[in-house]
């Protein structure tokens, strides 16, 4: 691997210089301490970071959050902001696979004491009631135009019972990224994803029954009805088949692109199309669908999650107090608007494996949490913690309102096999006092805690460098795994 | 012949083979190595006809494999054995595979799909050599 010049800014930030690799137009900006920064010279992912800073009508940086490491064309944990007016590109490397994978977050009224005696009944469940695994087909099997209005509409289009009073006050985008174009989305894409609503997957998807272990903001702890020992539910999913199927139809009409747009990239998976290209904008209209079904998808398996803890509780999910605090995606494409160069402009954020943290006062964030700044949920591994984090000024000066999305991966799967067998997982996890649920060992050992960074040193990082601020952390309790 | 490659967050397979037949066969039995543990024993109850054409070996090679995926995720079917057809950089096959059965096979990974990142495929010294890592 060719060394990269990169020089430390301040104890979380570092630039690779603009001169470093011919074609770069702007810096790249990569947000770690020293530690992370030392573990990042065994892979590609900062050659990645300066590949995405050739991309055309790129703004200001191509940045990397501290849960950086190596993807396909970008890195995950990459942003980059690009210019329609200035000949700027959709690259739909730059969103990933998964389109819209993503975290929600409900609250309960219950307290760990409360949920304690019924972990086992409560955990087996969750696991009966939320089809997960590979391939795993679910309950909800939509025709073809009620696809067609998910896709276009997102939660609000689904059927009565699924949807709670405020559920999509407090999804990003209110669930909808308008601008969805069903009518460009492939027959594979609706094959794919048809039968997939509402169904967990595998991989490092999962839902978690947790309990908030430390309140750093009481403040805005107390504005998202988060209390220390209070039981919580955490959902990791995506746009399944369908958002997968999305993007390896648009990588592939975008073959041939650097001969078709006169670039000159220095990764293929790096397939862009200007911004306002017939391939640009089906490639948005597309994604946008996939991102509504991935909040359609989130939404079912919240739905079934509040179903199954009427059914252990014996009371309805709104007595309990399940309510969403919130949603984000982590891998999406959208149109900000932002301060560059030369005044506020609009441009089209990317964000794989990243999240958007607005501060306080941004209109974009539902009105009850606009005083304390936007929800940014951050998953752990199964083992340790995951974080609830508000957004802060200093995103919107150093990121595009952009912090990291969860902890990273440190070791392959195969060497997670290695490091402990499904067993010693096991009983790791239960004498941590997780009661865990897979459809396969295997994925359980793969997932094991050692298989991630520890998500306190990433969150540290953001926290330091002021791209969000921590509010509340979570310990696991149950986790459901593919 | 294939290998299974390692990746932090992926996997990958590189194939060798003496043909261009072979070496396509051989990335669709990785393939399916990939997507059940034990893929010794699925049965080839059904067979399959695959026509896809491309410009290039290396885009081939990713379509196959993307095909063998969609097969997989709409139909369930685990395809895993092939007779392959090369003409230029038209492939014609018949796969052979049968039903996923979750009592007699083993799933290994969850496949989103099958990427460009490091995609080639060579012929040197009589030999054919490619590599494709798939995203999980």
């Amino acid at each position: 691997m060719a060394h990269i010049p990169i020089e430390k800014l301040s104890e979380t930030t570092w630039r690779i210089p603009r001169d470093a690799r011919p074609g770069m137009l702007v810096d790249g900006i990569v947000f770690a301490d020293e530690k992370i920064m030392a573990a990042l010279a065994k892979d590609e992912a900062l050659e990645q970071v300066a590949n995405v800073a050739c991309l055309p009508g790129i703004r200001k940086a191509s940045l990397a959050m501290p849960d950086i490491h190596w993807g396909y064309g970008f890195c995950i944990g990459g942003v980059c902001a690009t210019d329609p007016a200035e000949g700027g590109v959709v690259s739909p490397g730059g969103v990933g696979y998964d389109i819209n994978c993503g975290v929600r977050l409900l609250r309960t009224d219950l307290a760990h004491g409360d949920v304690k005696p019924h972990m086992t009944a409560l955990m087996e469940t969750l696991f009966a009631t939320i089809p997960a695994g590979v391939g795993q087909g679910g309950r909800y099997h939509f025709s073809d135009a009620e696809m067609r209005r998910i896709l276009e509409n997102g939660p609000r289009a689904l059927p009565g019972g699924a949807l709670g009073e405020h559920d999509l006050e407090v999804t990003e985008s209110g669930g909808c990224i308008e601008g969805a174009d069903a009518s460009v989305v492939s027959e594979r894409a609706f094959a794919r994803g048809r039968g997939q609503c509402g169904t967990l997957g595998a991989g490092n998807h999962f839902l978690e029954v947790q309990v908030v272990d430390q309140v750093i903001n009481p403040a805005a702890a107390e504005a998202l009805g988060l209390y220390k020992g209070q039981v919580c539910v955490m959902i990791h999913s995506g746009s399944r088949g369908f958002g997968h199927q999305v993007c390896e139809d648009a990588l592939h009409e975008l073959r041939g692109f650097q001969e078709r747009f006169g670039y000159k990239l220095p990764d293929l998976q790096l397939a862009c199309a200007p911004i306002n290209s017939p391939e640009g904008e089906r490639y948005l209209g597309s994604m946008r669908a996939a991102a509504n079904f991935a909040w359609c998808n989130r939404q079912l398996l919240m739905a079934q999650a509040r179903e199954a803890f009427e059914k252990v509780f014996g009371q309805s999910w709104s007595r309990l107090g399940l309510e969403m605090i919130y949603d984000v995606a982590h891998n999406i494409a959208k149109f900000e608007r932002h301060k560059v160069e030369g005044g506020e402009r609009e441009l089209l954020v990317h964000r794989k494996g990243a999240t958007r943290a607005f501060p306080a006062g941004h209109p974009e964030i539902p009105e009850i949490y606009r005083e304390i700044g936007q929800p940014v949920l951050i998953p752990g591994d199964m083992g340790r913690a995951s974080w609830v984090l508000i957004g802060s000024q200093g995103a919107m000066e150093q990121s595009f309102g952009t912090t990291c999305h969860g902890a990273g991966r440190a070791l392959s799967r195969h060497a997670a096999m290695k490091h402990a067998n499904s067993s010693e997982v096991l009983r790791d996890l239960v004498e941590r006092g997780i009661v865990a649920r897979s459809h396969t060992r295997k994925g359980l050992c793969e997932e094991q805690p050692a298989a991630y960074k520890d998500v306190d040193d990433v969150v540290n990082v953001v926290h330091e460098a002021n791209l969000s601020r921590k509010v509340a952390r979570m310990r696991p309790i149950g986790v459901i795994k593919g | 012949m294939f290998e299974i490659i390692e990746h932090t967050a992926d996997i990958g397979l590189r194939i060798e083979a003496e043909t261009a037949e072979e070496f396509f066969a051989d990335a669709g039995r990785g393939f399916a190595s990939l997507l059940v543990e034990n893929p010794e024993t699925v049965g080839s109850r059904e067979a399959v006809h695959i026509d896809i054409q491309a410009d290039d070996l290396a885009s081939l090679l990713h379509d196959w494999l993307s095909e063998l995926l969609f097969v997989y995720s709409t139909r369930g079917l685990v395809l895993v054995q092939f007779d392959v057809k090369l003409d230029g950089a038209r492939l014609k096959a018949i796969a052979y595979g049968e039903l996923f059965n979750p009592i007699k096979h083993q799933r290994y990974q969850d496949i989103k799909a099958v990427t460009y990142h490091t995609l080639k495929v060579e012929r040197l010294a009589g030999l054919w050599r490619g590599q494709v890592i798939i995203d999980i």
